[in-house]
């Protein structure tokens, strides 16, 4: 983590709709980010909120109803050169320089992220081939190696099988495999664990992680999982309907989170110990087919004062890293304090912390 | 691969002494008799009943008939040209219609997944929406409104292709009924290539492959063709045995000599011996057809070869 690496990707006011029979849903609603080269962020929220929508719309495979209203996708190729705005980018181009190429994805069920008519081998190579003029023993030699890197063992035999004939975990791996085949500088991984058994998880969290420090990968994971967050991330965006609510180092947002939903979320991870009932935030996310007024967590934000539900908070800056958008930060809004418990949460998840380091 | 196709082999033999045996007892309970002649007396008629062999039971005909059968014997016709051998009567007759029945089902697949495929990528858009209304219609109107339309514009009032078949010019008098029997075949496999080939686009992997910076064509041809083609072909053996066995009304408007005609004579004439073989024909070339299928299934989806999950 170091603020000297120059920006690899930034976005600014991205702003996205869907239509869908007659109804326009306002999914992205104004989203900022910025993210250094070699860091590892991470998108949190509900399903919904609007987290993997943004990442499409970077690499240009959004779905043919979206239409972008605004904003800008600026990304830094190689470090040096100047950004490109992938929004303005055309779609051939996108293809051959940018999608699998510079920037790969990871998809949530690796159950059904791969072909299942077409072998492993042959997956691996026409995604390398699609990119780089070599020939099939190259390119199959190539794709050995990257099975051999995400520890698929006896890669060259397994080449032949289908998807069918390994493991979700086994699957997952592989998808690793072809994501990362043309050497790209920022991978994205969409719920990555999620589909998977919690044993399998974890090794597949150590794999990521692993790779990412032998190829100095920036990485964004979009997740609703803290725990797999608080593992990995360097930076937090908290996203909720469609707009960034908090954003900060994973230092700031776990030991300091100055959001409600924040707030929540961060009550409503299972610790293991407690037998009370599990937090969860009461209500649901808005449909965004209107535009919600004032906050859009105000309905179900307990400590919400009279103007979240007249008019949409900005991002009130806390410390350099640390922002947040809610009206509890004003200056004239009433003191209001963390829920005791979090604090309690919070407390010990420093402890811990403080004994993992020593 | 080896033990699927035999496994596959032996079911479709099974299958088709079972087509046999049920097609005997339904010809059994079939009212009537062959010997319609008002001419003949009732001794004449029991004489007849008697040296063809139909005053023995079910049971011991089925036998008897099923061992000529493998000797290739499948008697001979009752009522419709006497005494002359069934397959003497089909073999003059099949070649037609298995003409212009394959010639319809190629041009109609040819250009149903041509439409099909050109349809699901511009989904939603005005090719996509023209299509699959043409389609519909394709599907709504029966062949033979097509035939008649087609036989009085292009033969009777352009005339430019003789009105009915000639089979000293087969290829020009073939035309039309080819033209006929094609509209649905390409209506239905538009139809369906388009559907299956818009879930294949929506599905993960292709999502995973896209964001991978394929080429739309490792895409068309790798992913889409590949997962979609087997649904689309199991349409094509259904509708290719239907071809066969149902161009009869149009096989009647063009005057065609197929099988088609047989049957439909031979069924109300209750010529047992031709209604049973060409019935069992049609099951055999379905049977067949499946057994290709699942073999090519074997093929081209690995999960079905190997018997995997999914």
């Amino acid at each position: 983590m170091s603020d000297t690496a120059e920006v690899i990707l930034e976005i600014k006011d991205l702003d996205i709709s869907f239509r869908s029979s007659g109804e326009t849903i306002h999914a992205i609603r104004g989203v900022n980010m910025t993210m250094r080269r070699g860091e590892t962020m991470a998108i949190v929220g509900e399903s919904g909120s609007g987290k993997s929508v943004t990442m499409k719309a970077a690499m240009g495979i959004l779905p043919d109803n979206a239409v972008i209203n605004g904003g800008s996708v600026l990304y830094r190729m190689e470090s040096g050169s100047e950004p490109v705005d992938l929004l303005k980018a055309d779609t051939g181009w996108l293809r051959d320089n940018i999608r699998g190429r510079s920037i790969a994805m990871v998809f949530q069920d690796p159950m059904t992220s791969l072909n299942p008519t077409m072998s492993i081998g042959n997956q691996l190579i026409s995604a390398i081939r699609s990119h780089e003029n070599i020939s099939r023993s190259e390119a199959s030699g190539r794709a050995v190696e990257l099975l051999e890197e995400v520890g698929i063992t006896d890669p060259v035999r397994r080449m032949r099988q289908y998807p069918h004939e390994f493991s979700g975990g086994m699957r997952q791996r592989i998808v690793i495999a072809i994501a990362l085949s043309c050497n790209p500088s920022l991978l994205i991984c969409d719920e990555p664990t999620t589909a998977l058994d919690v044993t399998i998880q974890d090794r597949i969290l150590d794999l990521i992680i692993s790779l990412q420090q032998k190829r100095s990968l920036s990485v964004i994971y979009i997740t609703h999982n803290l725990g797999v967050v608080a593992r990995v991330a360097d930076y937090v965006n908290v996203m909720y309907a469609g707009k960034i609510i908090e954003t900060g180092t994973i230092f700031d947002v776990f030991y300091d989170p100055r959001h409600p939903y924040t707030w929540g979320l961060l009550s409503a991870i299972p610790d293991g110990e407690s037998s009370d009932e599990l937090y969860s935030i009461p209500g649901t996310p808005p449909v965004l087919s209107e535009e919600p007024v004032g906050d859009a967590f105000a309905p179900r934000n307990p400590y919400a004062l009279e103007i979240d539900f007249k008019e949409e908070p900005p991002m009130f800056p806390i410390s350099e890293t640390h922002a947040a958008a809610t009206w509890l930060l004003d200056e004239r809004a009433p003191k209001v304090e963390r829920p005791r418990e979090l604090n309690e949460r919070i407390e010990k998840m420093k402890r811990e912390a403080s004994e993992y380091v020593r | 691969m080896k033990k699927y196709i035999i496994k596959k082999l032996v079911l479709s033999v099974v299958t088709l002494l079972l087509i046999i045996f049920i097609l005997f007892l339904l010809m059994n309970l079939m009212p009537g008799s062959p010997f319609n002649n008002p001419k003949l007396t009732p001794e004449q008629k029991e004489i007849l009943i008697q040296s063809y062999g139909l005053d023995k039971p079910v049971l011991q005909r089925f036998f008897i008939y099923l061992g000529n059968m493998f000797k290739g014997d499948f008697g001979v016709s009752y009522s419709l040209s006497v005494n002359t051998p069934v397959l003497t009567l089909i073999r003059s007759r099949l070649p037609v219609s298995l003409l212009i029945g394959i010639s319809a089902m190629l041009l109609g697949s040819a250009a149903g997944l041509i439409v099909g495929f050109l349809a699901a990528f511009h989904q939603g858009k005005a090719a996509d929406i023209v299509c699959m209304i043409l389609s519909v219609i394709g599907i709504s109107v029966p062949s033979y409104i097509i035939a008649i339309a087609l036989s009085y514009f292009v033969g009777f009032r352009l005339k430019w292709l003789p009105l009915l078949y000639d089979f000293r010019n087969p290829v020009l008098s073939g035309i039309m009924p080819v033209l006929a029997l094609s509209v649905m075949v390409m209506s239905v496999i538009a139809r369906f290539t388009r559907d299956e080939a818009v879930s294949v686009l929506k599905s993960d992997y292709v999502m995973f492959a896209r964001s991978q910076g394929m080429s739309g064509r490792t895409i068309l041809f790798h992913y889409v063709i590949r997962n979609s083609i087997m649904q689309v072909i199991t349409v094509m053996t259904l509708l290719l045995v239907g071809l066969l066995t149902g161009s009869l009304v149009t096989e009647q408007i063009f005057s065609i000599p197929g099988i088609g005609f047989l049957l439909s004579s031979a069924i109300s004439a209750n010529d047992y011996n031709v209604v049973i073989t060409l019935s069992f024909m049609y099951a055999a070339i379905y049977v067949v057809a499946r057994l290709i299928l699942d073999i090519l299934y074997g093929i081209i989806d690995p999960r079905v070869r190997l018997g995997g999950e999914r």
